[in-house]
């Protein structure tokens, strides 16, 4: 960590705090309607909020003034983490009872929305904690500061609390349906991330057999990540329709031109790309002295690439696998427009009436699932030795 | 992102042979598109050959003219903003006063993977309304990325020699980002507008689902409607629009593939 990224990061600290006092006295704070129906009746945050209010500015000015003071860089760090992620927790659970307090004046039609400045002082929030974190050697402290907010938010979530807001009124209407579908768009990535892993395993390896091989399994698999998602399912289509008009074994298993199959083809062709390219360029950047040592002792090929190859090349390996994983999560949304259900069913169904509620309760799971692999996997990189991964 | 493999210089084709080897993959592609896109007769005997028992084989409601004029419209419009904005985004993180958000730049781009393009479009109808505007917000944020990403790293990855000699001859520092440091970044920012084209027609694709016409209508209107000849009329098309802007811009032979 150089002197300049710890100054820097008073900057960044700063202007998430400017960004977050501007963001409550901004309009679409929360969005308040008598039904689900009628046009909306949108307030700042600082309106909403009564004297809570104060408390957020507070702690939005607190946050900015301690980046800025010659504290000690340790103290300052837990200092601003703890109030940056403390704005963001306090918005949301204000909100969730500001949605109940509305709820019990206005009857069971009320619906109470998210504006677009709770997402912006989120963003303010995650600004601050990333510029702070700076000031904070790696280790549990700086890990337990960091994701402190996204518990506490998970855990307002968990005791109902936020049970009025507009977006936990669409879950309690599709509760059974949303369970379906969350597992069905699981479904979707961990089948098309599985055989993306396979095939990408065995085509990176075979590519860093030879020149000719390289450029004829990129060749392909270039191409392949060129396709536009919803052409290349709706190529797939015909092709599966006919399959299974033809041939009764694909009929009994469910294949068809619409719903899954197309669906894993097409996102686990995606899939391959990251994982093939990194398996390739891990393989053919092994320092040879090591496989000719390795060679020395007499290992056969299938052992050294089992014993070493692998075992060296792996956090590269991994590191392809994180980008297939949020790369597919977010793909399968397309799932919904094409009969295969998943998450993308919400959003897509809330673009079709402009229920934004609906919308996000689709888009919010898959966000959270990618981040969720996305630093799982990188823990996991960071596990197996790989210091320079980055964030 | 993946990584850059190695590569060996080993037999480096002419300056001349690259020329042509490139415009031998374009040009059929180019011709391609252009085909399904004016000749209708030849089309949908091609979309009735390949599905023999569909009565309708062209999408009624919009011509295939319109669709591909739609789609590159939404595109074209999408990329020339999220050009500028994202070249100002990335030269911004790389000044002075831009220095400290560079790190927080990069890592909400790569953030943003994590959210879908078309969940964007959804999200944006109750500010913009049904139509292109949607998409085109959604193309712009997702377009911008790229773009900022490569210019950084593009910039970035200048040789300290080239900058200390470009300064040491006496050039201003506009002088010398002129004429030494975008041309030796210009190969990995080219990478980055390729990469938002590459992603942007295919988003663009997604469009008809907030009613911003293009290629994508007709195969959400054949999926609706079980005719496998509508959506190959909109998805071919698509897939030749995507591979043509693909190879026309990657370099024959220096591969530079940033992101």
């Amino acid at each position: 960590m150089t002197d300049a990224v710890r100054t820097h990061a008073k900057v960044v600290a700063a202007s998430g705090s400017v960004l977050g006092i501007t963001g409550a006295f901004v309009a679409h704070g929360l969005i308040f309607r008598p039904n689900r129906i009628v046009n909306a009746d949108p307030v700042s945050l600082w309106s909403a909020l009564g004297t809570w209010g104060w408390v957020l500015v507070a702690l939005w000015v607190a946050a900015g003034m301690l980046a800025l003071s010659p504290l000690s860089e340790r103290t300052r760090g837990v200092l601003v983490t703890i109030l940056g992620g403390a704005a963001p927790a306090l918005i949301i659970w204000r909100c969730g009872a500001e949605a109940a307090a509305y709820a019990a004046r206005a009857g069971d039609v009320a619906r109470t929305s998210l504006g677009a400045t709770v997402w912006v002082s989120l963003f303010a929030g995650y600004m601050v904690i990333f510029a702070a974190t700076a000031w904070l050697s790696p280790g549990p402290l700086r890990a337990g500061l960091t994701y402190a907010p996204v518990l506490a938010i998970a855990a307002l979530i968990a005791s109902g609390s936020l049970g009025e807001l507009a977006i936990a009124r669409e879950y309690a209407n599709n509760a059974d349906s949303f369970a379906r579908e969350f597992r069905l768009h699981l479904t979707y990535v961990a089948a098309s991330v599985g055989i993306g892993l396979v095939a990408g395993l065995l085509l990176g390896l075979l590519a860093a057999r030879g020149r000719s091989l390289e450029a004829g399994v990129f060749g392909v698999l270039n191409v392949l990540q060129v396709l536009p998602t919803l052409a290349f399912i709706g190529l797939m289509s015909p092709v599966l329709a006919s399959l299974s008009d033809h041939i009764a074994l694909f009929a009994r298993w469910g294949v068809r031109g619409v719903g899954w199959a197309p669906v894993i083809i097409v996102l686990s062709a995606y899939a391959v790309y990251p994982i093939a390219r990194n398996t390739h360029a891990a393989i053919v950047s092994l320092d040879p002295g090591v496989l000719d040592a390795a060679q020395g002792i007499g290992m056969g090929k299938l052992r050294r690439l089992a014993e070493i190859e692998l075992p060296l090349a792996m956090p590269v390996i991994i590191a392809g696998l994180r980008i297939a994983l949020v790369q597919t999560t977010a793909g399968a949304i397309v799932a919904g427009l094409v009969g295969g259900g998943g998450l993308g069913t919400f959003v897509f169904l809330g673009a079709g009436e402009t229920a934004t509620d609906l919308i996000l309760l689709g888009v919010l799971p898959i966000v959270a699932l990618a981040l969720m692999f996305d630093r799982g996997v990188l823990a996991l990189q960071r596990a197996l030795g790989d210091r320079k991964a980055h964030a | 992102m993946p990584t850059e493999s190695a590569r060996g210089v080993g037999a480096m084709p002419s300056a001349s042979r690259r020329t042509v080897r490139h415009w031998v993959t374009v040009a059929p592609l180019l011709a391609a598109t252009l085909w399904m896109t004016f000749d209708v007769t030849g089309f949908s005997a091609l979309l009735r050959t390949l599905v023999p028992d569909t009565p309708t084989v062209l999408y009624e409601t919009r011509s295939l003219p319109r669709l591909m004029g739609d789609q590159l419209l939404l595109v074209a419009t999408a990329s020339a903003l999220a050009l500028v904005i994202g070249g100002a985004l990335g030269g911004f993180a790389l000044t002075r006063t831009g220095r400290p958000f560079r790190d927080i730049i990069v890592n909400v781009g790569n953030l943003a993977q994590t959210v879908p393009s078309v969940a964007v479009m959804a999200l944006a109808i109750p500010l913009t309304g049904y139509g292109a505007e949607p998409v085109i917000v959604a193309l712009v944020l997702y377009g911008v990325l790229p773009i900022i990403l490569n210019v950084i790293a593009g910039i970035e990855g200048v040789p300290a020699s080239a900058f200390d000699a470009a300064t040491g001859v006496g050039m201003s520092p506009l002088q010398r980002l002129i004429s030494v440091e975008l041309p030796l970044a210009w190969p990995v920012i080219l990478g980055g507008i390729k990469n938002m084209l590459v992603i942007n027609v295919s988003a663009a694709t997604l469009g008809a689902v907030v009613a911003a016409g293009g290629l994508g209508m007709p195969i959400l209107a054949g999926f609706h409607r079980y005719n496998n000849a509508f959506i190959l009329e909109g998805a071919l098309p698509a897939i030749a629009l995507a591979l043509l802007i693909d190879r026309l811009l990657t370099p024959a032979a220096g591969r530079t593939r940033a992101a």
